[in-house]
C-alpha cells in the first residue's frame, strides 16, 4: 500500500473513479459512504488481480 | 427488524444504553459521524476560537522585539471571552455530533428547527437550543460526554465497517491471485 493511501486519498480516488464530486460524497450518510468506498476497494482489487473486469 | 415500526436500513447502527438514575436505561441508536462532518462544521463557519494576541512588553511597558526588530506578541489563553468562546465551541460540536449520530434513531427528535443556511451564528444558536432541550429532558453533562465518547469510538471503526460493507457485494467475488 503506498504511503499516500490515507482515508483522504481513498475518498478522492473513489470520487474520481465513480465520477462523484467530493462535496457530494462528503454529504452522504456514513453507510452510503462506506458502501461506495467498499465497492471501489473491491473493483480496484479485481483489476489488480487481473480479473475480467478492467477498472 | 423494526424499531418503532421503522426498518433499520443503516448497517452500522449501534444501540447504546444510557443510564438514567433509577429509571430504565434510555437505549439510543447511534450512527458513526459521516466522513464529511468536520468539513461541514468548517463550511458553517464553526472554527476553534483563537486566543487574543497582545504585544509582549518589558517591565517598563515597552514592546519587546526579536533580533529582526519585529514586535513580539503573545497569546492570552486566560482571556475570559476566549475561554467562554472555547467552552461554547466544544459544547456546540458535542451537541451537533450527537444530533448527527442520532439520525439513525427516528424515535428521537428535537423541536429546535435545523438551520437552512451556513450562518455560523444560526448553527451556534441551534446547538444551544438543542442543548437546552437535552437539559430539559434530564440529560446530565456526563451523559453528553458518554454519548460523544461512544460516537468517537464508533466513528473510528471505519476499517471494520468497510470489511462488513464489502460483504454486501457477495455477487462480485474477488479471484485469488495466481
Amino acid at each position: 500500500m503506498p504511503p499516500l493511501y490515507t482515508l483522504d486519498f481513498h475518498i478522492l480516488r473513489t470520487c474520481e473513479r465513480l465520477h462523484l464530486r467530493e462535496q457530494d460524497f462528503l454529504t452522504l450518510n456514513y453507510d452510503s459512504q462506506l458502501r461506495l468506498l467498499a465497492y471501489h476497494q473491491l473493483r480496484v482489487e479485481e483489476a489488480s488481480h487481473g480479473n475480467r473486469h478492467e477498472y | 427488524m423494526n424499531i418503532h415500526g421503522e426498518a433499520l436500513s443503516n448497517s452500522s447502527l449501534s444501540l447504546f444504553p444510557l443510564r438514567r438514575g433509577h429509571q430504565e436505561p434510555l437505549v439510543l441508536s447511534l450512527q458513526p459521524l459521516s466522513l464529511g462532518f468536520h468539513q461541514r462544521l468548517k463550511s458553517r463557519g464553526l472554527h476553534v476560537p483563537l486566543p487574543p494576541v497582545k504585544i509582549a512588553r518589558d517591565s517598563a511597558g515597552k514592546p519587546l522585539r526579536d533580533a529582526q526588530g519585529q514586535v513580539l506578541t503573545q497569546s492570552d489563553r486566560q482571556d475570559e471571552n476566549y475561554l467562554a468562546a472555547l467552552d461554547d465551541y466544544h459544547q456546540c460540536v458535542a451537541v451537533l455530533s450527537v444530533v448527527e449520530s442520532l439520525r439513525g434513531s427516528p424515535e428521537v427528535t428535537f423541536e429546535s428547527p435545523v438551520p437552512r443556511t451556513n450562518d455560523a451564528e444560526e448553527w451556534r444558536t441551534y446547538a444551544r437550543l438543542v442543548f437546552a432541550e437535552m437539559e430539559a429532558a434530564g440529560f446530565a453533562a456526563g451523559d453528553l460526554i458518554l454519548l460523544c465518547r461512544e460516537i468517537c469510538r464508533l466513528s473510528n471503526l471505519i476499517d471494520d465497517h468497510l470489511t462488513t460493507a464489502r460483504q454486501n457485494f457477495s455477487g462480485s467475488p474477488v479471484s485469488s491471485p495466481g
